[in-house]
């Protein structure tokens, strides 16, 4: 069944804002989706990728501990600021610590980021590994100072406008299209078809991503002339639909009060009457050393059947009395959910292991279309239409995009090794991501630069990739004793295995794909030496 | 095949075109949102939903806004609506 089309114009008209955008935001989609999809088991690896908390058993916070041992550490750290705990779990056995540093007698105050270990107690503010971390900041390139969440923000704006551009370019045999796989005829009709199959399956799941994801970095943007007009100016009050804690009002001038005690004796009371049907993931305070202090504990329902689990409930410090209840199928506005929903949906916190596998999967086929997103427009270029001094420039485009999307792989392989193999040092994080980036960037110069098809990008970076990834069980083995066969941490085994996988299944592909010859004799001269890269005779070379 | 040449625009109309698509497409977006606000709705759905409703404004004007053979008659259009949904704002409000 055939849907009507639209006229020529309209069509041609679309299909050209469709292959621009698409071709601008190709390869910065595929970085998004690739570090993105490894993001999604941040905390599963997290006991992967920093050993020393393998040991941890982390017992019941005591949070006056916590407090009081926070404050030696950090004198200048305010408590009177909005600061965020989250509690140990198995999964993460440390404490982390989100607040303000605000030197006495000063204006300014820092975002501070740290966590507590919670045996001994002991502060650290500097990360003690890092790989999701970084794969996290790649995915809105937040290591562009400034300008990176911005750009990946707009990336997010326009992957919207080539999804809609998309659709409407393949309107009219979109049911016609919606299965039909395909590996018969010309390169441009494999990639065609596949572009079309794998964009229509994936619909759904990239369309969340690219709104979710403007919603994430452009917020400011959506919300600016509603705060302007409607709230005088003050975000706060658009957060309080959000969040309930950010409707509590304060008094600045409030009596200074130690509510230290308080919060231990809340906490305990809190555990007591909600434990057995919420976890206590994280409490949120304010004004602890104030007399109008306030306690918001986080709560997420253990009742699976809900899906806007989360709820919070606050209190006043000084009596205990409480402020709000927003716990879920209760008195939660429905407000806090919507938002709640835009966090779980992009970050698949709502079905456990299964969810984040599927869409896992799905952001590797989201990478697919990418690149056979620039091959089609490489292939349709490839005509007596285009000089041959265009074509040559359609295939140095192609080669640039696919060495940084492709090398991609093997360096985040090689980034979980390079946790384990750069010692604890100082600047550990440091050495690692230096590794990571230098590593990337030197794999897509090679590619983009010595090697001349995309055949043969894609077999060195499939190879490369499986030399890293089979790489990082004998890392795990040899640097940490943990055999994947014989260590007892799930997360620890199940990482080793995946990459275990990924390199053998990469060899796989590697031997499938057959080999192109270069066109003509390449020498290449670095100073006096000199590599030469011959053809086999009597072998016609392909493309 | 790519798209063929002789539908799309000029240098100079299509440098106005993806102006207004943008900014354009913004002030629209924006405007309408607003007026959202101000229609008995209640404020807190309009404002809490645009965070997902109004990219898709702002993108759905990107897009029909190139479907427009004038750029001029463009601009000249998104600013009248953003005039028309700021004023009912501002009359309401």
């Amino acid at each position: 069944m055939k849907l009507k089309g639209f006229g020529n114009r309209t069509y041609n008209i679309f299909f050209h804002l469709h292959t621009v955008s698409g071709i601008v935001l190709s390869v910065a989609l595929f970085v998004i989706f690739f570090a993105g999809a490894f993001t999604l088991f941040k905390s599963e690896f997290y006991l992967w990728e920093n050993p020393s908390a393998r040991e941890i058993k982390p017992e019941e916070a005591d949070l006056k501990k916590v407090v009081t041992r926070l404050q030696q550490a950090l004198p200048d750290f305010d408590l009177n600021d909005d600061t965020y705990f989250t509690f140990a779990a198995p999964q993460n056995p440390v404490i982390g610590i989100y607040g303000h540093i605000k030197p006495e007698g000063t204006e300014g105050e820092v975002h501070y980021a740290g966590k507590m270990n919670p045996v001994t107690y002991a502060v650290s503010d500097k990360a003690e590994s890092t790989i999701g971390e970084t794969l996290y900041k790649l995915h809105y390139f937040a290591q562009i100072p400034f300008a990176g969440m911005w750009i990946a923000g707009f990336v997010s704006l326009f992957f919207i406008f080539a999804i809609i551009t998309g659709v409407l370019v393949h309107w009219k045999n979109m049911l016609t299209k919606f299965w039909a796989f395909s590996f018969q005829g010309t390169w441009k009709q494999i990639w065609t078809n596949g572009h079309t199959v794998f964009g229509l399956l994936g619909l759904p799941y990239q369309f969340m991503y690219a709104v979710t994801g403007a919603f994430y970095l452009l917020l400011l943007l959506v919300l600016l002339p509603a705060v302007m007009v409607f709230y005088e100016g003050k975000p706060e009050k658009v957060y309080a639909m959000a969040y309930p804690m950010y409707g509590v009002e304060y008094n600045e001038q409030a009596p200074a009060f130690d509510h230290t005690e308080n919060l231990v004796a809340l906490y305990r009371e809190v555990k007591e009457k909600y434990g057995a049907a919420y976890d206590i993931p994280a409490v949120q305070t304010h004004h602890v050393y104030k007399e109008d202090g306030v306690a918001n504990f986080r709560l997420v329902s253990k009742d699976k059947s809900i899906f806007a689990s989360n709820g919070y409930i606050g209190y006043r410090l000084k009596d205990g009395k409480e402020l709000y209840n927003a716990l879920p199928g209760k008195t939660k506005k429905w407000t806090y959910a919507i938002v709640e929903t835009i966090m779980h949906l992009h970050f698949a916190s709502f079905g456990g292991l299964v969810v984040k596998g599927i869409y896992f999967v799905m952001a590797l086929f989201s990478c697919f279309v990418f690149v056979s997103g620039i091959l089609i427009w490489k292939e349709a270029r490839n005509n007596g239409r285009y000089s041959t001094s265009q074509k040559k420039f359609h295939r140095a485009v192609t080669k640039v995009f696919l060495a940084i999307c492709f090398t991609l792989f093997p360096a985040t392989a090689l980034l979980f090794s390079a946790e384990l193999l750069v010692p604890d040092v100082e600047n550990h994080a440091f050495w690692v991501n230096t590794m990571f980036f230098v590593s990337w960037l030197l794999m897509a110069l090679f590619a983009m630069l010595l090697l001349w098809s995309e055949n043969v990008i894609t077999r060195f970076s499939l190879w490369m990739g499986g030399f890293f990834s089979l790489l990082v069980p004998l890392v795990n083995g040899l640097t940490t004793g943990d055999w994947f066969w014989k260590t007892p941490v799930t997360q620890v085994w199940a990482t080793d295995i995946f990459w275990l996988l990924t390199g053998i299944l990469s060899y796989s592909v590697f031997g499938f794909i057959r080999p192109l010859e270069p066109r003509k004799t390449r020498v290449l001269r670095i100073g006096k030496a000199a590599i030469r890269i011959t053809k086999r005779p009597g072998r016609r070379p392909e493309n | 095949m790519p798209a063929q040449t002789r539908y799309l625009s000029s240098r100079g109309q299509r440098a106005l075109k993806i102006t207004a698509a943008i900014l354009g497409g913004y002030l629209v977006s924006a405007s309408f949102h607003l007026m959202l606000g101000v229609l008995p709705f209640g404020r807190e759905i309009v404002v809490v939903l645009s965070g997902i409703s109004f990219f898709m404004v702002w993108t759905g004007l990107m897009v029909m806004g190139f479907l427009v053979r004038n750029g001029w008659k463009l601009w000249g259009l998104y600013l009248v609506l953003t005039l028309i949904f700021g004023g009912i704002t501002w009359v309401i409000k």
